[in-house]
């Protein structure tokens, strides 16, 4: 790769395609291991584990991402053609259905979960549990779905926060190729989104 | 440093939308509908075409320069790269055993 090739990208996009690389290579990682183990085990296909998440409040949760997704690119539209006041609205519908996302999932679904005694621990199903038994293979599913949904779910606090403070920082009108950048982000969840979504919640 | 500039054109975000919705009722259509290594074939492969249409489209990387799609996709091929590399130790190895991560060892005859 050529000086001239790196000269021509901007700091700020690069860095922030840098930052999304990272994110999909930690986020890969993980993916990668679940399937690992999944391939190993089929129990955490059973109705004790992903049997147990409910299709449709994950196809609801994934339509309202797609959604705030949608919403950001007009953001991002709006931005180009200067239009704040255009660009701010859609960035407060993105804000809303990322919070829409996170209470669906911390305020139904893992309340749901927890109440039957699945933890990123499971410690309740552990006890006495046969190493290498079914309990703990459904136990370490749980684990997994906990981890993966809730880095998931900081990156969508992450990313409210940055558009927050992008739709701040251009409200005077300046800057505005950011919120491409606090878009980039956002799309990212979505990204990773679209690979949880089918792993967890389809593949039973 | 470079001048902040539109890297893409005009695009016509409500047919993408529209593209990754019909691919999700897909998805959820397969999951209803089939089962075995049909179902997860099937699944597998439309969530990667939704993965590349969200990755191309939404974040425009198709209009992105070079150095970036070398940067993105470099992270993609990473992964495909680690999962197939480990696959091998993993499903090659009794996993039930009871050796308590004595598995992990290369047994030497």
């Amino acid at each position: 790769m050529s000086d001239v090739a790196i000269e021509r990208v901007p700091k700020g996009r690069l860095g922030v395609w840098l930052l999304i690389a990272g994110e999909l290579v930690i986020f890969g990682g993980f993916i990668a291991c679940y399937i690992l183990t999944r391939l190993e085990y089929p129990e955490f296909g059973s109705k004790d584990a992903a049997g147990h998440l409910n299709i449709w409040v994950g196809t609801v949760n994934t339509v309202i991402l797609l959604i705030s997704n949608w919403t950001m690119v007009v953001a991002h539209e709006a931005a180009l053609e200067k239009n704040v006041a255009k660009m701010k609205n859609f960035m407060i519908f993105t804000l809303v259905l990322g919070l829409v996302f996170l209470g669906i999932k911390l305020g139904y679904e893992w309340p749901h979960d927890f109440s039957l005694g699945h933890t990123i621990a499971s410690s309740k199903a552990i006890v006495g549990a046969e190493p290498g038994g079914e309990v703990m293979k459904v136990s370490l599913f749980w684990s997994y779905y906990f981890l993966m949904t809730g880095f998931h779910g900081l990156h969508i606090v992450v990313g409210s926060l940055v558009i927050f403070f992008v739709m701040l920082s251009c409200s005077g009108g300046e800057n505005l190729h950011r919120v491409e950048l606090a878009g980039a982000y956002w799309h990212l969840v979505e990204l990773v989104w679209v690979i949880l979504f089918p792993m967890f919640y389809l593949i039973k | 440093m470079a001048e902040e500039k539109d890297y893409h054109g005009k695009q016509n975000y409500v047919m993408i939308l529209g593209v990754i919705g019909v691919l999700l009722v897909a998805m959820v259509g397969v999951a209803l509908a089939t089962t075995g290594s049909t179902k997860v074939l099937g699944i597998s492969a439309l969530a990667t075409v939704q993965f590349f249409v969200v990755l191309g489209n939404l974040m425009h990387l198709k209009y992105e320069p070079a150095l970036v799609k070398l940067v993105a996709y470099c992270s993609v091929v990473f992964i495909i790269i680690f999962i197939f590399g480990v696959m091998t130790d993993t499903l090659l190895v009794n996993l039930d055993s009871s050796a308590n991560g004595k598995i992990w060892l290369k047994e030497i005859d």
